[in-house]
């Protein structure tokens, strides 16, 4: 479908980084002006379209960026992700809510994209959730509080990548996008109980490896500050029982 | 996972992780509630789940701020034909207009001041060269002279060598080919 020329910015009243998509908006009243908005740029307007994006740029990035590591990865995914929308504006189904849409989509292209590094990391094991191996690096010194911060973020970042994607997507949007777990089952395309399922092992997963680090880096500190050998903790694949049940 | 209401640690236990979310129901959620307001190994398992998943939360306060997206979208709309119209000029390198500014205005304050620099000689300056001054065209008459020697205005040659074309004895306008550009003058 073609889509008649319009301004070719941004549409008129759109701020760069403005509020957000639902301010001022209900539930029910948020859907209902989207799903207008889906319908008039169906019909070939592409200032409704250039709205669509304006709302859920911001949402489709959390999502993204949080499963995704990279600016540029996570931005390249959403621009994919709203390109996906255009292309399929007409096979848009109104019994549900476009954001449900547009997470379903930016949920499974990160998924797709984990899984194909996870696979490109793998030299031997077929499993690919498989954690990656972590090396420590023991010269370093200790952090200042400055930098603890950003090192706390570090770490949760790379617990939450030592997670199978379907752990990631059901944790990220339960946790930092606040989603219940009926429209995130809605996303995912599963049950509602195969979501508190995933939920359920998604958080204990995510503990374990965090406490692991938490000791390992204990265990480091200790040992340099005694000048002995940093202790190895066997650590086995997390995700080992993450198969779909 | 527990759907039931929980009767024991193992029970509550295996229900902390969506107890620490409000993602139980709500008699399963109060029944957990107060077999941990009796069980204090309980209570600090619940609390070590509490801190993971806050740990996890405070990703959320630290997501870069979102890159706009249309311009991109956009363009490559365009590009694919499903938009019509220019594409949108990408802004990604913000220096480029004003660079080129500037650009321009050294340019122009460089050649005002070539052009009223006092080191810069006349001599230092290039002249025009110009061409020979443009030939009357007379027909010819039979037995007529020459054009060459008619006409006062055929200049001499300011390039190359000419051949000693005129006759013996008659003054040859041809001058010698100057080697100092700045003799060159009309």
């Amino acid at each position: 479908m073609s889509i008649t020329d319009g301004d070719p910015g941004n549409p008129p009243g759109a701020t760069t980084g403005g509020a957000g998509a639902s301010a001022g908006a209900t539930g029910s009243e948020a859907k209902e002006r989207d799903h207008d908005l889906v319908r008039r740029a169906t019909a070939g307007e592409e200032a409704a379209f250039a709205e669509l994006v304006r709302l859920y740029e911001r949402r489709a990035w959390r999502v993204a960026r949080n499963m995704v590591p990279g600016d540029e990865d996570a931005r390249d995914l959403v621009q994919e992700a709203f390109l996906r929308v255009f292309r399929n504006l007409e096979r848009f189904d109104y019994q549900h809510a476009f954001s449900t849409w547009l997470y379903r989509i930016v949920s499974n292209l990160a998924i797709d994209h984990l899984r194909r590094r996870r696979k490109t990391w793998s030299t031997s094991s077929v499993d690919e959730d498989d954690a990656p191996l972590e090396m420590e690096d023991e010269s370093a010194p200790a952090p200042s509080a400055a930098l603890e911060s950003s090192e706390t973020q570090d770490e949760v970042r790379a617990c939450l990548e030592t997670l199978a994607p379907h752990f990631q997507s059901v944790l990220v949007l339960r946790e930092l996008e606040g989603l219940p777990c009926t429209e995130i089952a809605e996303i995912v395309g599963a049950t509602h109980v195969t979501v508190r399922w995933r939920l359920h092992r998604g958080r204990k997963l995510f503990q374990e490896e965090w406490e692991r680090r938490a000791r390992l880096r204990e265990s480091t500190r200790g040992a340099l500050a005694d000048g002995d050998e940093p202790k190895n903790e066997h650590h086995s694949a997390p995700g080992a029982e993450s198969t779909e049940d | 996972m527990v759907m039931e209401i929980p009767e024991n640690c193992v029970d509550v236990q295996n229900a902390l992780h969506l107890y620490v979310g409000d993602d139980l129901e709500p008699e399963v959620l109060r029944a957990v509630a107060r077999h941990l307001d009796g069980c204090a190994g309980c209570r600090a398992l619940a609390e070590d789940a509490s801190a993971a998943r806050d740990a996890f939360r405070s990703l959320g306060d630290r997501t870069p701020p979102a890159p706009p997206v249309w311009a991109a979208v956009r363009s490559e709309l365009v590009r694919e034909g499903l938009v019509a119209g220019a594409p949108v000029a990408r802004r990604s390198s913000w220096w480029i207009v004003p660079a080129a500014a500037a650009a321009s205005v050294a340019a122009v304050l460089v050649t005002l001041a070539l052009r009223g620099d006092p080191a810069v000689t006349p001599q230092d300056r290039v002249q025009p060269i110009a061409g020979p001054r443009p030939v009357a065209l007379q027909p010819v008459q039979p037995g007529s002279r020459s054009l060459v020697e008619e006409s006062p205005s055929f200049g001499a040659p300011v390039f190359g060598s000419v051949p000693d074309a005129a006759p013996a004895g008659q003054r040859t306008s041809v001058r010698p080919i100057p080697t100092d550009p700045r003799e060159i003058v009309r």
